[in-house]
């Protein structure tokens, strides 16, 4: 069996790999300290020590960034491992005892769907007050219909198989079974998923902070540096283009890694006759 | 119209097919048979070029008199369906299910005889008559899935036909259907062959089905032709181990009758397993598991030698009975 | 005499068909009519019959995996379908199946030992299965070093012997093989039906045997059941029935498979 990877999946690889490589180097060391406000050089070229220039307050361009990629980073982590839980052990259940259950869980996952994500994030800010964790709440919410979803629908083919029969013929609980033979063999989709959720999830983040719902000064992302940047388009234009350049490099890696894995583990599953 | 001389097809310098040779004229009605692991199925696919991109091939392969063991893909699709045809085993997953039958069936007309949409439904129609699809008409109009599996077996014959090949291979034609439907199924290719003047090569593991539908068998083992001979003689009186192992093996008419103590008598069976490719052994593949195994039966490999008219079998036994 | 392993009485099992047309009342497929029949200890009971006959869903029905509409199935006296959830899986240790498709009837991501413990594993029962499954292999013909291997290691007749260890794993009174042996090659399926024989000799297995391949059925069954669309069209002893069937439909399954050989 040929072992070439997809190509779609070594760029994804590649392009993911820089920004959580970034992101985690950030946490021991930036250029500068993102948050030193240095007055005097706001808007200063990119320079030697400044790789890519001040903004308007006088922070390293670079070290902002860094430290934006690790809020973002962070919240699409969290948020999407929270909901994908949520959301693959709803669909497990949906899938274990179907019937009524099942179309019941089915029908708040259309409703989770039919509801604006933002809209949704709006109200919660509203109630609780805007903050990075709230994003991570928000956007959480938002993936638990659709993992709910994907774990439901790869669930309901692999009951069908003989070897969760056998299972059930050996007097497995569906508990047991939903764990240990469902579970793993639908691990392949569910990661899938994952990886685009990321994406989308980056994208979320970075919505929300630029409409000022999510990172609060001092702490930085993305979407809150495109914010700020956003008045000054005529004075910097740059300080635009870089945060959002980030964005969009985070979001095709985990979009071509997601592509990629699918790839990977669709095929083989069928070739492992 | 085929001739085979010495074909081998290899993956990683393991042979799957060895030295396979081989003449089919029109008319002729051959057998295949053989287990997993025989090749038969790669055989099938080396007569119509469709061999796997991994496989080494090796030897020569003539089809009308052409020389085609260097031709190219583009060779191989000017032959294909119009010489030689495949008929394959699952009905269901040969034909493409989000287009009626009647358009399948025609396509192949429009694409290699540049004739008419019209022209090549009116063939398609003719051709659901011959080969005994019911209310052939209707059925023309019809997707896959509102056809019985018979009938869809039925389909993928028409489309073989359709651009009257001189050689029919089909590879287990039979083996998803009910017995009562695989044995019209059986009837319908041993006509077609016969009134067509059609050379048919039945690749199939069911003894039974092919001793019906051919003239000729060619048993296959680990790669190699281990016997060959008119039908009825190889299946009443087998020259080759394997042979004689695999018909005893069959499943007897005896109806489980148990003894004094009440117990029953077993299968006879061939000991152990075929061995995975890289594990065949170089001499007789057959070695390892032969109840009368010579000294040099595992390195020495046997050739294919008459041993009376029309009949032969790879195996040194034959040798030793001859001297 | 004592009583029967399996009693069937009765059985009956229907679905209901989409609605062809919204003024007509769905359409209602009796996939099992009226199915009777039972099995003793160390007895082999064929049920024969092509596709769309009900056989699989007869088998389904007894493996207590579907309820049936009309009628009972009693296992040594008790009811698989009336008991509890938490009943009914103790008492699946007593009857086990073997599964038509050697490729899909082990879990590809499971190492052949886990998957044949599962029964065992099933009722909660603790310690180490290692010997019970290392004795079971051994009953199969393989190894006990096997254990460790995945399912993708093994051909398809050994995999069936993996699924066979499974299902005897838990010294179960009654086997049921739904076209057990039709995908294997006809030398492995010898190998595979030799092996049934001797496991229902050692352990007295009861056995349902379904097939749609009266050669086989023919070979290793003590009682016959014919079925055709549901009905139960024939039954009796095997050796009367294939010897002189008193239904032509019967006739005509001899008659497309008793080819001349």
């Amino acid at each position: 069996m040929s072992r070439r990877l997809p190509t779609n999946f070594i760029l994804g690889a590649i392009l993911v790999a820089l920004v959580v490589g970034t992101a985690a180097l950030s946490l021991v060391w930036t250029p500068h300290d993102p948050t030193l406000l240095n007055i005097p050089g706001k808007f200063d070229e990119p320079s030697s020590i400044y790789w890519l220039g001040t903004d308007q307050l006088g922070r390293d361009v670079v070290s902002q960034l860094m430290a934006g990629a690790r809020n973002s980073m962070a919240v699409a982590l969290i948020a999407v491992l929270i909901g994908g839980s949520i959301g693959v052990s709803l669909g497990l259940l949906a899938s274990a005892i179907g019937g009524w259950v099942e179309d019941a869980v089915m029908r708040l996952a259309d409703l989770g769907f039919a509801f604006p994500a933002l809209l949704f994030a709006i109200m919660l800010a509203a109630v609780l007050g805007p903050s990075l964790s709230n994003a991570v709440l928000a956007i959480a919410f938002i993936n638990i219909p659709i993992f709910a979803r994907v774990a439901r629908a790869s669930a309901n083919q692999i009951w069908t198989r003989d070897f969760v029969s056998a299972a059930r013929a050996a007097g497995m609980s569906r508990l047991a079974i939903s764990r240990d033979h469902i579970l793993p063999n639908i691990l392949a989709a569910v990661i899938v998923q994952a990886t685009i959720e990321f994406a989308v999830a980056i994208l979320a983040e970075a919505a929300l902070s630029y409409l000022g719902l999510g990172a609060q000064p001092p702490a930085s992302s993305w979407g809150r540096l495109l914010s700020e940047a956003q008045t000054l388009l005529y004075l910097a234009p740059q300080l635009v283009l870089y945060p959002g350049l980030c964005i969009v490099t985070a979001v095709l890696g985990f979009g071509l890694l997601g592509d990629g894995l699918r790839d990977i583990t669709d095929p083989r599953l069928v070739r492992e006759r | 119209m085929i001739e085979l001389a010495n074909l081998t097809a290899s993956f990683d310098g393991a042979a799957a097919l060895r030295d396979a040779t081989l003449s089919v004229a029109p008319g002729d009605r051959l057998g295949v048979v053989g287990e997993s692991g025989s090749g038969k199925t790669l055989f099938a696919l080396c007569l119509m070029g469709m061999a796997p991109d991994a496989a080494n091939l090796s030897g020569s392969i003539h089809v009308d008199g052409q020389d085609m063991s260097v031709a190219s893909e583009s060779d191989w699709q000017a032959i294909r369906a119009r010489r030689v045809a495949m008929v394959f085993q699952e009905p269901m997953a040969a034909l493409n299910p989000l287009r009626r039958v009647g358009v399948t069936v025609a396509e192949p007309l429009m694409v290699h005889e540049g004739i008419s949409r019209q022209a090549a439904l009116a063939r398609a129609l003719a051709l659901f008559k011959e080969v005994g699809i019911n209310e052939p008409e209707a059925r023309l109009r019809q997707f896959p899935h509102q056809l019985s599996g018979g009938q869809r077996q039925r389909v993928l014959i028409a489309l073989a036909l359709a651009c009257n090949p001189a050689l029919l291979i089909a590879d287990e034609p039979t083996t998803a259907l009910d017995a009562s439907v695989a044995l019209r199924i059986t009837d319908l290719l041993v006509r077609l062959a016969k009134e067509r003047q059609m050379a048919l090569i039945f690749i199939s593991h069911d003894l039974a089905t092919v001793a019906r539908a051919t003239n000729e068998i060619m048993v296959m083992y680990g790669g190699d032709i281990v016997e060959r001979g008119p039908t009825t003689d190889v299946l009443e009186t087998p020259i080759h181990p394997y042979t004689k192992g695999l018909l005893a093996a069959l499943p007897k008419w005896l109806i489980a009758q148990r003894d004094a103590e009440g117990k029953r008598s077993r299968l006879a069976t061939i000991p152990g397993s075929v061995p995975p490719l890289p594990e065949l052994p170089q001499g007789c593949r057959f070695a390892g598991r032969c109840q009368n195994e010579l000294a040099n039966c595992a390195t020495e490999r046997p050739a294919l030698q008459q041993k009376s008219v029309g009949r032969s079998a790879a195996c040194h036994l034959l040798d030793r009975d001859a001297s | 005499m004592s009583a029967p392993l399996l009693q069937a009485q009765g059985l009956t099992r229907r679905y209901r068909l989409p609605r062809q047309s919204f003024f007509q009342s769905p359409p209602v497929l009796t996939a099992v009519d009226n199915a009777t029949f039972s099995i003793n200890a160390g007895e082999t009971l064929g049920i024969v019959g092509e596709s769309g006959s009900g056989k699989s869903t007869l088998a389904r029905l007894v493996m207590a995996f579907e309820t049936p509409d009309e009628g009972q199935v009693l296992f040594r006296g008790q009811c698989p379908h009336t008991v509890s959830n938490r009943e009914l899986r103790t008492m699946r240790q007593q009857f086990q199946m073997v599964f038509q498709d050697p490729y899909g009837s082990l879990d590809p991501r499971r190492k052949i030992g886990w998957s044949i413990a599962e029964p065992l594993r099933a009722t909660g029962a603790d310690g180490d299965p290692t010997k019970q499954v290392d004795e079971a292999l051994e009953q199969v013909g393989l190894h006990y070093s096997d254990a460790a291997k995945y399912p993708h290691e093994f051909s398809g007749g050994q995999r069936q012997r993996i699924a066979i260890a499974r299902a005897i794993v838990t010294r179960p009174a009654l086997l049921v093989a739904d076209e057990a042996v039709s995908a294997l090659d006809v030398s492995v399926q010898a190998q595979v039906l030799n092996l049934m024989m001797d496991l229902q000799d050692e352990l007295g297995l009861g056995i349902l045997f379904i097939s749609h391949n009266l050669a086989v059925v023919a070979s290793i069954c003590d009682h016959l059941l014919v079925m055709q669309r549901g009905k139960t069209v024939e039954s009796g002893a095997a050796a009367d029935i294939l010897r002189a069937p008193s239904n032509p439909y019967t006739q005509s399954l001899l008659n497309a498979a008793g080819v001349a050989l």
